[in-house]
């Protein structure tokens, strides 16, 4: 299982990516999409999912709306047109910091 | 794990006494029913209620700081809500309107700055706070059929009250200072001061109903 410390850094562009490929998504359906994207190795664990989806939604990127499922309110999460503006920015963000990681771990060949 | 309505019935129960408002206990115990309706291990469902704690939110104390931040996060998110409707609607509906009761008004600018007919329209903008305040509460538990306060309506209670401290402001001005203070300013400059405050308080309250309404409306899906 991958470290929780790795994951802090990069929630926020995992579950705005989620929420691009997905419209509209609750919060346990986020952890097991992680979990089953990714065979078990990244899980969303220890309660960081919920304080990262409050602090999109109260920055503008989220927007939420809530529904009675089986006789429950669920509350579901969708980007706004901030957030999808925002999403292209953090993947390319991200990739580039997977990069330049690669490159001061040696994790791969440089291009150069 | 097919969960019984005592089983769910005490789950909620004691997420009653963990947390202290409602869109913590909403959220947390839809997460917990559904993965216990996707458990397929053993265990009773106590000890798998306890499990998902532990694994999911690193055990009851984080449950208490989880809402903590997500009460932070709220206020801040109201208020920006608020504050964006209202701008939004200053430039379109308040501008239509302060153009209007100017026009209609102008005529008649002494009748306009009667202090009576001030205080009956800052009277009505109270009363009209007061029953969105009531609208918001009614169908907030209406809708939630739940006891516990929300985060939000807390919030937006104490924004409701903004209107009310203006007219507090205006009662103020009508004493014997306060008028001190508005004789040095001419009747013209009293009269577009006044058709200002009518348009952004009635502007506040139409922001302060569609952020609350937005935030209450509800979908049922039966999966």
């Amino acid at each position: 299982m991958s470290s929780n410390q790795l994951i802090k850094g990069t929630l926020q562009t995992i579950i705005l990516k989620l929420l691009k490929d997905n419209k509209q998504m609750y919060g346990y359906e986020i952890t097991q999409k992680v979990k089953g994207t990714t065979s078990g190795e990244i899980m969303l664990t220890e309660g960081a999912l919920y304080p990262a989806l409050h602090k999109l939604e109260s920055d503008g990127l989220l927007v939420t709306h809530t529904e009675i499922v089986d006789n429950r309110v669920r509350k579901y999460y969708a980007l706004t047109e901030k957030g999808g503006k925002e999403v292209t920015s953090k993947i390319e963000e991200a990739q580039n910091f997977i990069e330049q990681l690669n490159l001061l771990l040696n994790l791969k060949p440089g291009l150069q | 794990m097919i969960i019984t309505q005592q089983q769910s019935k005490n789950l909620r129960q004691y997420l009653s006494e963990v947390f202290s408002y409602r869109e913590t206990i909403t959220e947390i115990y839809d997460h917990i029913i559904s993965a216990l309706e996707q458990y397929e291990g053993d265990l009773p469902f106590q000890d798998a209620v306890n499990n998902i704690i532990k694994v999911d939110f690193g055990g009851q104390d984080n449950l208490v700081d989880l809402e903590k931040r997500f009460k932070s996060a709220a206020s801040h998110e109201i208020r920006s809500q608020i504050w964006s409707a209202f701008s939004k609607n200053i430039k379109s509906w308040g501008v239509l309107l302060g153009l209007t009761l100017l026009i209609i008004s102008f005529n008649h600018r002494a009748l306009f700055m009667n202090k009576q007919f001030i205080f009956g329209i800052l009277m009505a903008v109270g009363f009209g706070a007061f029953l969105l305040n009531g609208l918001r509460t009614f169908r907030s538990g209406y809708l939630y059929g739940m006891e516990k306060n929300s985060i939000k309506d807390r919030i937006l209670t104490e924004v409701t009250a903004i209107p009310m401290r203006l007219v507090l402001v205006i009662i103020l001005l009508n004493t014997a200072t306060g008028s001190n203070i508005l004789k040095d300013l001419s009747p013209n400059v009293q009269y577009v001061g006044t058709i200002v405050l009518y348009t952004t308080v009635s502007t506040f309250l139409l922001s302060y109903y569609q952020c609350f309404n937005k935030e209450y409306s509800l979908k049922v899906t039966d999966n």
